[in-house]
């Protein structure tokens, strides 16, 4: 049977891992080799490196990240952070990385997708998408402003999921949910889907935003953002039906290992792998 | 020495480094003649199967690199993984049905759409349906790292060493002879996966 995935996801500013709050604040968190090797003992079943602060001049810091994580991690690999175009691609994956995620990128040039996709297979194209909740007034519900956007109802209040880039900094005007089906026709292969709202503040993903993804494509979804207790895990993939779960700073300050959150999964009967 | 073919896709590093733990001697090449120099032969994949096979197909040293695996499948033990297994088979639908090196009779199919997500990615138990010195030491239903959306359809069911279940059950290890081949990726699946790697070096 097809597990769960748990992912702790590190973020690597200038060579360190970094940990925010919503996408700012950032405090040192490690050494992302040694973070690796002690995640993949513990039972991690991929690991997600982005590169925070990426840009040409620091990429080769990251190829040499890439390069000894892969040395001696033997689990899948996922990196992100600043990549453009195919041969940014081809440069990672052949430092020793799996999958290669993207978002600015995907979002200002989708054919990225595509031509990724057809040049080293679907599998691994990630399309990370960060997400903000946009609340609407209840009497603009009808207006023409919204055209196609995707009208959830959380609490008693209605709201749509906007994609921004540029790592939070900018709202794009588009719908989260109709993006993830572009992206899944274009050919990506995973959705990376992160909550904003919910990034670094250990309430628990955000679930409607989550189911809402998971049901619109026939692509994995890994939720993301606000993990801080186990139940948090369990909501991620038994409400949010998600097929893997993202986290961060519940691992690095070591409040849970991978093990017990899996054991605790288990019990609950959500299938991983032990 | 044992070859590692690089068509040009994909991720060899990691698949390299999984073999160097076990092997001095290993060699990621584009060179059809030390391919054909090699005890054994690995062919790694992630990537299209349609661009992998023309990439294989090119004449860039006096021979393409399919010449020297079609020469050797036969000759060394070999090991196709994921797309690389895929490319063992007569034909795969992805790709307007796009001929492969036809080692292995069948074809490569993709998933019936009552599955309920596309790729098939993670880890998924491995039920081992033939005793072959791949399993040596690795339990019966262990876990292993698949992705992929298509899956091979040997015409002869003999070869099949091994299925995972995903919404059916699937041939995931195939043996033939000397020639062995995993859908999912050995190199990217934990202990169990370098056991198999090892196990795959041990062969005469």
């Amino acid at each position: 049977m097809l597990t769960k995935r748990i992912i702790p996801c590190l973020d690597i500013k200038e060579g360190r891992v970094v940990k925010g709050t919503n996408f700012v604040e950032l405090k040192d968190a490690g050494d992302p080799v040694e973070l690796s090797k002690i995640y993949n003992e513990q039972g991690a079943d991929e690991l997600v490196f982005l590169d925070i602060t990426a840009s040409y001049e620091k990429r080769d810091i990251l190829i040499d990240l890439v390069e000894r994580t892969a040395e001696q991690v033997f689990i899948p690999l996922t990196v992100g952070g600043g990549i453009r175009t195919v041969d940014d691609f081809r440069k990672i994956l052949r430092a020793g990385a799996d999958k290669i995620s993207i978002n600015t990128a995907a979002v200002k040039n989708p054919e990225l997708i595509k031509n990724a996709s057809e040049i080293f297979g679907s599998q691994c194209v990630v399309v990370a998408i960060d997400v903000k909740r946009n609340y609407i007034d209840k009497d603009k519900l009808e207006s023409k402003e919204l055209g196609d956007k995707n009208i959830i109802k959380i609490d008693n209040k209605y709201c749509w999921f906007e994609v921004y880039i540029y790592g939070g900094r900018k709202g794009t005007g588009i719908d989260a949910i109709n993006w993830s089906k572009e992206v899944e026709e274009l050919g990506a292969g995973e959705i990376l889907l992160t909550s904003m709202d919910a990034d670094g503040t250990k309430n628990g993903y955000d679930i409607p935003l989550t189911k809402s993804v998971s049901a619109s494509v026939k692509l994995p979804v890994i939720a993301s953002g606000g993990c801080g207790a186990l139940e948090h895990v369990y909501d991620a993939f038994e409400y949010g039906k998600a097929d893997a779960a993202l986290m961060a700073s519940i691992l690095h300050y070591r409040e849970y290992t991978i093990q017990e959150i899996k054991e605790y999964l288990l019990k609950k009967n959500i299938p991983v792998r032990l | 020495m044992i070859a590692i073919i690089d068509y040009n896709a994909g991720n060899l590093r990691s698949i390299a480094k999984a073999v160097e733990l076990y092997s001095k001697d290993v060699v990621v090449t584009n060179n059809p003649e030390i391919i054909l120099s090699a005890d054994k032969i690995i062919l790694p994949g992630v990537g299209n199967f349609e661009n992998a096979m023309a990439n294989l197909s090119k004449e860039d040293y006096g021979g393409s690199l399919k010449d020297a695996i079609c020469k050797s499948v036969n000759e060394v033990p070999f090991l196709g993984i994921c797309l690389g297994m895929q490319l063992l088979m007569e034909k795969s639908e992805e790709g307007n049905g796009a001929k492969g090196l036809g080692v292995i009779k069948g074809n490569v199919i993709k998933f019936k759409d009552t599955v309920e997500k596309i790729p098939h990615m993670g880890w998924n138990n491995v039920e081992q349906v033939m005793d072959i010195p791949l399993f040596e030491g690795i339990k019966n239903n262990e876990y292993f790292y698949f992705v992929h959306s298509y899956h091979v359809n040997p015409t002869n069911k003999d070869v099949i060493a091994g299925v995972c279940e995903y919404g059916y059950k699937f041939p995931c290890v195939l043996n033939k002879n000397n020639i062995y081949a995993t859908q999912f990726h050995p190199e990217k699946s934990g202990k169990a996966g370098l056991k198999m790697i090892e196990n795959f070096i041990e062969l005469i």
